[in-house]
């Protein structure tokens, strides 16, 4: 039997109205689920992982609906255990309506007004969803650890977003200005520590983000340039303290047959106030904190690929040998169909700030520790 | 880009990831690999940017969803029979046709 043969590629677009088939509906809907496995030594993560948890799973649905060619809405849903730092309560995660302002083959921008995805890194805007990852778990670059996601997560308000298109290269920008939105008590715990245990109303406001992202034809390099900038205020019978937090990134990315090499390197600049009436006391301070990962990748075939990261971070830039921590990972992922991905990861860890809080209250945290993850996730 | 310039919805069609003439579209005119193109899919879906590509089989049944959908756009490996009702807006030899299709 003659082989056929692919020397040629054809590109063709259909010209007559449709006999046989609908063209493209307008609603499309999309959904996942993961579940993960993790055991540990020393240090807990996601559940009572030093005797074995399961405690981490995630689930999502969403859809799409082309309203117009310049209206469509999108929205998702999502619910996510890991551990006492996400209960599994359905929550929206992105809600928006977008309009696109104008489009051509070269360029377009557009609008999209209620709850949208911050984009910052290149994997904050997907980053519960398993098949979008690098990884079953993030690097620090995405504070994963620090119960901070509902802040930096996504944002109501509105979103602008362009692109231009050239032959050698293309550029997108994306730009958020939210409003201001209470914060949950498990939240401010988290970031305020024993502040927390006293009452009071939490806000973050005005945040803004952006994104500008570059990249030549097909991915083979690409970067981008990420900014985010918000106020935490905290108020309490007692205390208030203004957190100005201001984080920018710059990631990059090459894409061969074989390999990939991501690197992304972010600073988190904090301005603090703390106001104490009773004891006549203002305190403020900066602190400055980095954090930086570089991962390979290397696809055996279509369906295996096996991945190593090095991932590092300083909690405060003064203070570097007291505050500094590393994790270092060796994962495998498996996908034998496209709508099911296995994979499973080894990490190293030196340092406490990987590791998160909650799931070790009323232990101290060892200052090393191993983390066996395994995770199997089906899309539709 | 999410519709032609007269407002019609463009609707694309590829074959499976493994398919050798997927590959060999991903590299010529597209400038990547399935993988790639796949990552950039899935950011699309999920963070609703656009929809996904309609996945079929065999380039036969690419090139009839293509014909009788307004709008399609996909890709075949030889000239068939009949090609009455399709433009063929690039080719090997001809490889200026945009790359970048946007959702």
């Amino acid at each position: 039997m003659k082989k056929p043969s692919y020397r040629l590629a054809l590109m063709l677009a259909g010209l007559l109205s449709g006999n046989g088939f609908a063209e493209q509906q307008p609603l499309s809907l999309h959904g996942f689920v993961s579940q993960g496995y993790l055991y540990s030594k020393n240090n807990d993560i996601f559940g009572d992982s030093t005797d074995g948890s399961w405690e981490y799973h995630e689930a999502g649905a969403g859809g799409h609906y082309r309203l117009s060619s310049r209206i469509s809405f999108s929205g998702q849903w999502f619910a996510r255990d890991a551990g006492r730092g996400d209960n599994g309560s359905v929550r929206t995660d992105y809600l928006y309506a977008d309009l696109l302002l104008s489009q051509g083959t070269d360029s377009g921008t557009g609008l999209r007004f209620g709850r949208v995805r911050n984009h910052f890194g290149f994997y904050n805007s997907t980053r519960d969803v398993f098949f979008t990852r690098p990884s079953i778990l993030l690097p620090q670059f995405y504070l994963e650890s620090f119960g901070v996601r509902e802040l930096f997560f996504s944002s109501d308000g509105a979103q602008l977003h362009s692109y231009w298109d050239e032959k050698d290269y293309y550029l997108n920008f994306t730009g958020t200005f939210g409003k201001n939105k209470e914060v949950g008590s498990d939240t401010v715990a988290n970031i305020l520590g024993s502040a927390a245990t006293l009452a009071g109303d939490a806000e973050l406001q005005s945040p803004i983000s952006a994104q500008l992202s570059a990249g030549l034809p097909g991915d083979r390099w690409k970067t981008a340039l990420s900014y985010f900038n918000a106020a935490l205020t905290f108020d309490s019978t007692s205390v208030l303290a203004n957190l100005d937090v201001t984080l920018t990134a710059l990631s990059l990315q090459y894409n061969g047959r074989k390999t990939s090499v991501t690197a992304e390197y972010s600073l988190t600049s904090i301005n603090s106030t703390f106001i104490a009436p009773a004891f006549n006391l203002v305190a403020t301070g900066n602190t400055k904190s980095e954090a930086a990962y570089l991962q390979m990748d290397y696809r055996i075939d279509e369906q295996f690929t096996v991945y190593g990261r090095f991932d590092h971070r300083l909690g405060d830039r003064e203070q570097p040998n007291r505050t500094d921590s590393s994790v270092a990972t060796l994962g495998s992922r498996w996908q034998p169909h496209p709508q099911w991905l296995f994979a499973a990861e080894l990490h190293g860890i030196r340092g406490t700030t990987p590791i998160p809080i909650i799931d070790n209250r009323g232990s101290e945290i060892a200052e090393r520790s191993e983390h066996f993850i395994i995770m199997a996730g089906y899309r539709f | 880009m999410k519709t032609w310039p007269d407002g019609t919805p463009i609707t694309v069609f590829v074959l499976p990831d493994t398919h050798p003439l997927h590959l060999r579209f991903c590299t010529l005119y597209l400038k990547t690999f399935p993988y790639v193109l796949k990552r950039q899919w899935n950011h699309l879906i999920f963070t609703g940017s656009g929809v996904r590509p309609i996945e079929v089989s065999t380039t036969y049944n690419l090139f009839e969803r293509v014909r009788a959908t307004p709008g399609a756009i996909g890709y075949i490996n030889r000239l068939p029979g009949n090609t009455s009702d399709v433009k063929f807006v690039g080719t090997e030899a001809n490889s200026e046709t945009k790359r970048t299709i946007r959702f």
